[in-house]
């Protein structure tokens, strides 16, 4: 089930319902939400839910021994991590592994052979067990007890709104609040439906639009010149960050609608003054999971200057080939890590903590400059990401850094452009908020509000018929 | 809660009027006869799907309008016919696509499947009265309420165009320039099988289309426009030949499918490409001039013209 699907929209007002009308009771309402979760995800492919459950039970149980077990409780988790991640590896990268070394061997003219398997990449898996490895880890450091309720903990991975694309929770944030009463909040559920309402203008007008464009630029990739590929890759990053933050919203405020607060995942990371803090506004809980996960355990930055850039290249090649089997993305990965590099060898990466221009109206001329250096690397490196290979991606940023990128375009839609333009601007004056659209004329009047709702509801309504499926669905 | 349910019970109510109200007035503005009006001139119009859009270019013929739609099913064409002839009671010869595909079962996907409602439906449905349209609704709702605001959408575009004398786009000739038919037919199956059933609601709107015209006493003729001899769907050239006779015996039918074009002159083996179709515009005017359509026997005069090399060259 789509969140943007008419199912979704009767199945949300009929979970909601059922939950409020179970207020009293808390056991209650986490049984109606796990049997949700459980339909929601079943409809994808109810094969699917065998593993699902396989995960959380081994999960369960492993957190639980590792607790009451401190003897043995390292090897647990090592055993654990393995089972987790062989499963993960087998369904999404055994035959990326497997492709890869047989053209390695080609070239060494070996006539060793490996045969693929035809595999189906179960919807969610990098994020539900990511959801696992965090709880049984957080366990094994002492962060948080074992939960001993199995409908609470199968709750916490498999919750609706968060498994089929994250944001990618930490049972220290989310346990807790399965396990003590929530209160129905007027306002806490208007700001969910609004923040909802955002992540479908962000989804369906925004990226579903700007998708339609690029792909039809990217399909004739070695065909078009350079100013239409900086177009394509332009409209790309609009469509990756509209798809994406526009389903963290979803996910959020349909959250919010059962009393219950997610992990923000995006924090106006075009607004950026370099990559560094892109990469902290960024998908913000899978880039917080490998530091508290993966460097930090590497040691992090306290190991002498050398040992931090082997370990930032670690993290970001990982976090590259967690996107997907493809090199692609490990390429990807890999120039993040070199654009981040100057500012950790100056020890500028943690500069910038704050909102850009935060309580003013304008940035200065030097932080507008920065913006758009960084935005600039940003598209760059999106165009890797996009491309189905390297040689492709090679292809594309030859033609870009070629005179033809001063050429007339063989493409140049103007609705997307002025819809991104607007949505900057909303973003813009929305961004010390937790969505662009939480305090927006707040101070005005009913009349206002409602009016600029009903508008974008038009432009939702207007914009919807596309279809096009969230791109983090293939993660 | 009771706030919450007050609220969002006021919001979703004046969301409704407010959608209701654009709907309404959308269908009341597109309605008007002004944008169906066309010049007085034109005095006759084919109609049907991609085989007469794509094989008569009317800037050849004088009078006469190409309103062929590729992909439409007769349900639209009857519709379309309707608010044409209301508009303008100059046109006295109507002509509506017969040909092998039209009668085929296939048909009913033109009318419920997603990918026409959203195309056919999303553009028609202001013109389409509302308990045929609650028939699309039952038939299939998703596609049908989407293609109702995708279609607001673009109805709302054309009625804020500024233009002098706004006229809607409905069909018209397209001529494709290419020739795929030689490689079509290297890889043509040996035999194919099909299936042997009958579009009922294609052959039912067929017959609202001639009832529509003779009783606006207007000319009604079918017309089958001309196709490659390995066009494969003359495989159920019988049962075609049966209904013709069985529901339409009593309608002038010019068949031009065997009026001999060149490979080259067909787009694919169904439809002609831009040269086919200036040399047939030619041809069937040249059969108009000769008395075609008030003759008894319009077949024997295609069959002579046909045999003309000056019209065939």
């Amino acid at each position: 089930m789509l969140f943007n699907s008419y199912q979704y929209l009767f199945f949300l007002p009929i979970v909601f319902s059922l939950y409020w009308l179970l207020r009293n009771t808390l056991k209650g309402q986490n049984i109606l939400l796990l049997l949700s979760s459980v339909f929601f995800y079943g409809l994808w492919d109810w094969r699917f839910l065998f593993l699902l459950a396989f995960s959380i039970i081994l999960n369960f149980v492993t957190a639980i021994r590792i607790y009451n077990n401190r003897n043995h409780a390292k090897l647990l988790l090592v055993i654990s991590v393995i089972i987790n991640c062989t499963f993960l590896g087998i369904f999404k990268y055994y035959n990326f592994f497997i492709e890869s070394l047989s053209s390695a061997l080609l070239i060494t003219n070996s006539s060793i052979q490996f045969n693929t398997l035809n595999i189906i990449l179960p919807v969610g898996i990098s994020f539900y067990t990511f959801h696992g490895l965090s709880y049984i880890i957080d366990i094994y450091y002492d962060r948080i007890k074992p939960t001993y309720n199995f409908v609470n903990y199968s709750l916490f991975v498999s919750f609706f709104p968060l498994l089929v694309a994250g944001p990618i929770e930490r049972a220290t944030h989310l346990l807790p609040q399965l396990e003590k009463e929530r209160k129905f909040n007027y306002q806490q559920i208007v700001d969910g439906l609004k923040q909802i309402l955002w992540g479908f203008v962000k989804k369906i007008v925004i990226a579903d639009t700007c998708a339609s464009w690029a792909n039809q630029i990217f399909s004739y990739n070695g065909e078009q010149n350079g100013s239409t590929l900086i177009i394509g890759a332009i409209l790309f990053t609009f469509q990756i960050y509209g798809d994406f933050s526009g389903y963290s919203d979803i996910a959020l405020g349909s959250a919010r609608l059962f009393g219950i607060e997610l992990l923000k995942n995006f924090n106006y990371p075009y607004f950026s003054r370099s990559i560094a803090e892109f990469w902290r506004r960024w998908h913000i809980s899978l880039s917080s999971w490998f530091k508290d996960y993966l460097y930090i355990p590497l040691g992090g930055s306290k190991k002498g200057l050398n040992r931090t850039v082997i370990n930032v290249f670690i993290i970001f090649v990982v976090s590259g080939l967690w996107h997907g089997a493809n090199w692609t993305f490990i390429l990807w990965g890999f120039l993040n890590a070199l654009f981040i590099m100057p500012s950790i060898l100056v020890k500028s990466n943690r500069s910038n903590l704050e909102i850009i221009a935060k309580d003013k109206i304008f940035p200065s001329f030097k932080e507008g400059l920065l913006v758009l250096f960084t935005f600039s690397q940003v598209v760059l490196l999106w165009i890797i990401f996009r491309s189905d290979n390297i040689s492709m991606a090679y292809n594309a940023i030859r033609e870009i850094f070629s005179p033809s990128i001063f050429s007339h375009p063989h493409i140049f839609p103007k609705t997307p452009f002025l819809l991104i333009v607007i949505f900057l601007l909303i973003e813009w004056l929305g961004r010390n908020s937790d969505y662009a659209i939480k305090n927006i004329l707040q101070k005005k009047s009913v009349t206002i509000r409602w009016t600029f709702y009903y508008i974008l509801l038009l432009f939702v309504i207007s914009y919807s018929g596309k279809d096009n499926v969230f791109i983090y669905f293939q993660f | 809660m009771e706030r919450l349910i007050k609220r969002l019970f006021l919001f979703i109510s004046l969301f409704l009027l407010l959608l209701t109200t654009l709907l309404v007035s959308i269908f009341y503005l597109i309605n008007s006869p002004k944008y169906y009006r066309i010049s007085n001139k034109f005095t006759s119009i084919i109609m049907g799907h991609s085989h007469p859009e794509c094989a008569l270019n009317d800037s050849l013929i004088y009078g006469f309008k190409n309103y062929a739609e590729s992909g439409e099913a007769y349900i639209y064409t009857y519709f379309k016919l309707k608010k044409i002839l209301g508009a303008n009671p100059q046109v006295k010869n109507i002509f509506i696509e017969f040909t092998n595909n039209q009668i085929d079962v296939e048909m009913n996907k033109w009318v419920y499947d997603d990918k026409f409602i959203s195309e056919k439906f999303s553009k028609y449905y202001p013109i389409i009265p509302i308990e045929t349209s609650f028939v699309f609704l039952n038939k299939n709702p998703a596609s049908t309420i989407n293609s109702v605001i995708t279609g607001s959408v673009e109805h709302m575009k054309f009625l804020t165009k500024y233009e002098n004398s706004k006229h809607v786009k409905w069909g018209g000739f397209i001529p494709p320039s290419m020739s795929k038919v030689d490689s079509i037919i290297k890889t043509l199956p040996i035999s194919s099988i099909k299936e042997q059933g009958i579009s009922e609601i294609n052959i039912l709107y067929l017959k609202k289309i001639i009832q529509l015209c003779k009783k606006n006493n207007k000319n009604i003729y079918l017309i089958r426009s001309p196709l490659h001899k390995k066009y494969f769907d003359l495989i159920n050239e019988k049962q075609f030949q049966h209904t013709l006779k069985k529901n339409f015996s009593s309608i002038p039918f010019l068949d031009f499918s065997s009026v001999p074009f060149k490979n080259e002159e067909f787009l694919d083996l169904e439809h002609l490409n831009s040269y086919g179709a200036k040399k047939f515009s030619i041809f069937f005017k040249t059969f108009i001039n000769n008395g075609g359509l008030v003759n008894n026997h319009p077949q024997n005069i295609i069959d002579s013209l046909s045999v003309i090399p000056q019209i065939n060259e």
